[in-house]
């Protein structure tokens, strides 16, 4: 197993854990023509959730890019999202996740991953990015936790120079 | 006759909200995290994040196989999974999921143990399993 050497010194702890209440949980389903990142954490904030685990269940988008990790030429970090790539022939989603949290700014952020099949059937995912992901006939339908007492906070993280939720504790 | 199917009666209690830094394995950082969170039973709500490289068993017995992907950052797609208690009480986390390596294609399997590193991070949240007869 390859270690990765990140441009920051490593940070104790290397392992951090919060807990929190049982979440109450919804079911959402973002309609057609839709963004889904747009959909799920404009519909979660209006409704007050503001930290949740998000479980995509099932739905079609009618386009959907992604993103993947490439090494870093630049030599800066470890590794680095490539360009989005599109999925050819409309998406069926077969499976993914999101968290939702708090951004460096105070508004919201998702952390977004999906697996889907392409219009030949082919299967391929990645990080899903805003703006690129439009839902499609029949709509996306997720399971969302809402979370308690506890969160994900965006921070800006020394040793990988890159920007990362960590659990916070909350206020309601 | 097959063995009876079982059924364990019991409810979903705490929730638990994790980062694994880069070089935690995915599995063990999990299983360290339900002793701290002081979950005996306990199910993954979410995870995502991505991994140094990754490896991943499929098949049983004879046709039993390890699928090796190298990263760095091979993104985390989907993962689903339990954390039991093994006999002495401590806990095991089996994951299972898919990945994408940077070419996006697609691989699945059981996360194997000491095989998962993360590379810049996971975001991993828990669920407390409770059983009525414990």
């Amino acid at each position: 197993m390859r270690k990765t050497e990140h441009p920051g010194a490593p940070e104790p702890p290397r392992r951090i854990v919060l807990t929190g209440r049982a979440a109450r949980d919804f079911r959402v389903v973002v309609p057609e023509g839709s963004d889904l990142l747009a959909g799920l954490s404009e519909t979660l904030i209006a409704a007050g959730v503001r930290h949740a685990a998000i479980r995509l269940v099932r739905g079609t988008f009618s386009s959907l890019s992604y993103r993947t990790w490439r090494a870093d030429e630049s030599g800066a970090r470890v590794a680095a999202y490539g360009l989005p790539v599109p999925v050819e022939g409309g998406a069926t989603l077969l499976g993914g996740a999101a968290v939702l949290g708090q951004a460096n700014n105070g508004g919201a952020a998702m952390h977004c991953r999906a697996i889907v099949a392409d219009g030949d059937g082919d299967v391929q995912g990645g990080y899903l990015p805003h703006g690129l992901c439009i839902v499609g006939p029949g709509g996306v339908v997720a399971e969302v936790s809402a979370l308690s007492d506890v969160g994900f906070g965006e921070y800006r993280d020394a040793e990988t120079d890159s920007d990362l939720f960590q659990p916070v504790e909350t206020t309601p | 006759m097959s063995a009876d199917v079982f059924m364990q009666p019991g409810r979903l209690g705490r929730m638990a909200v994790i980062r694994l830094k880069p070089g935690e394995d995915l599995v063990g950082g999990v299983e360290r995290a339900a002793a701290e969170a002081a979950f005996t039973f306990a199910m993954v709500r979410v995870a995502v994040g991505d991994l140094a490289d990754a490896a991943l068993g499929f098949g049983a017995g004879e046709t039993a196989a390890v699928s090796t992907i190298e990263g760095p950052g091979v993104e985390i797609l989907s993962l689903a999974g339990e954390v039991q208690p093994d006999e002495d009480g401590a806990p095991r986390a089996f994951l299972q999921g898919t990945v994408a390596d940077s070419d996006a294609k697609v691989f699945g399997g059981a996360f194997l143990p000491g095989g998962n590193s993360v590379c810049t991070t996971a975001e991993i949240v828990l669920q407390e399993w409770l059983p009525e007869d414990l």
